[in-house]
């Protein structure tokens, strides 16, 4: 009875404090993430370190119930720009093994980030640019990043 | 010292019922908001058929949760804002929407209430249309302005919350 208490207690700490599942709902993170697949976000995963290039990070709205999967791609500080599907970081071009480039995609002028800002973007880049969800996000908004 | 114990314990639970009658029978301001916004998320559903009197009766409950000079602003990128004035307006759209045919579920999620003063209050929540033709769900934030007019609390101006600042 006890072994059973504490398992139930230590499940809901772990699962309220260091790590959130979730499912993917929607085909913007095709094809590294299905819709449908169940996975987990460590919520303490930026407690020490900033998050970095290429993580894979839940974005929240005004709760967690509901959050966005997104790719890290650019980090505060740097700028960047999109010409025909390829990403360009302070004037390199980002490499990207997870994905395709989508020559229909492009921002038209130099996006500078400012400190606590990142820009996110889904690995699904055969969809048209205005039907995927992407941009500049702040560190605030970062619950944590996939396990 | 088992009778103390005892004693204790059923004052604790006369205490903890008293608390909890308390909340239900005279329930704080807060705990209004989330009940209308409960009743807003049950009356927002989108579903087609039925008979042009039913469909309008459907979209006057929606309409009961604004007030009558509401504003609703839906910015949705470049080229994609909609506007709505008023409730007649707001009344159009909604039977509009239910004339295209379409079935969409709403959700509202994780409510955020700052109170003003007795009389306005603040909610930021996150909206989850379902629309069962799409595969992915259409999510966005909602800034609501409420205010309390004869009791209730209604909704006099709602604006989207941009996720992501844009890159143009």
């Amino acid at each position: 009875m006890l072994r059973m208490a504490a398992i139930g207690i230590i499940t809901t700490v772990v699962f309220s404090v260091f790590v959130r599942p979730i499912r993917v709902k929607g085909i913007s993170m095709e094809p590294t993430f299905k819709d449908g697949a169940v996975l987990a976000v460590n919520r303490w995963s930026y407690r020490k370190a900033p998050p970095q290039r290429g993580d894979v990070v839940a974005i929240r709205f005004t709760g967690e119930s509901i959050m966005l999967l997104k790719r890290i791609i650019a980090l505060p500080g740097e700028t960047v720009r999109i010409e025909k599907g390829i990403i360009m970081i302070d004037g390199s071009e980002l490499e990207e093994p997870y994905t395709e480039a989508n020559p229909d995609w492009n921002v038209a002028n130099d996006i500078k980030l400012e400190i606590g800002e990142y820009l996110v973007i889904g690995d699904n880049r055969s969809m048209r640019q205005d039907e995927h969800e992407f941009g500049i996000v702040l560190r605030s908004r970062i619950v944590g990043k996939l396990l | 010292m088992k009778n103390a114990i005892a004693l204790i314990l059923f004052l604790a639970l006369i205490g903890g019922l008293g608390f909890l009658g308390w909340k239900i029978f005279f329930p704080d301001e807060k705990a209004k908001i989330v009940e209308m916004l409960t009743a807003l998320d049950a009356a927002a559903d989108i579903t087609p058929g039925g008979k042009p009197l039913s469909k309008l009766g459907a979209a006057g409950e929606l309409t009961d949760f604004f007030t009558k000079d509401t504003k609703i602003t839906v910015n949705r990128g470049p080229g994609r804002k909609l506007a709505i004035q008023g409730k007649d307006q707001l009344l159009q759209a909604a039977v509009g929407a239910q004339n295209m045919g379409a079935v969409i579920s709403v959700t509202l999620k994780d409510p955020v209430i700052e109170l003003g003063d007795s009389d306005n209050a603040r909610v930021q929540l996150t909206a989850v249309a379902n629309e069962r033709a799409a595969g992915t769900p259409f999510v966005q934030m909602l800034d609501l302005t409420l205010v309390k007019s004869g009791g209730d609390w209604k909704i006099s101006k709602a604006t989207t919350v941009e996720t992501f600042k844009r890159l143009e």
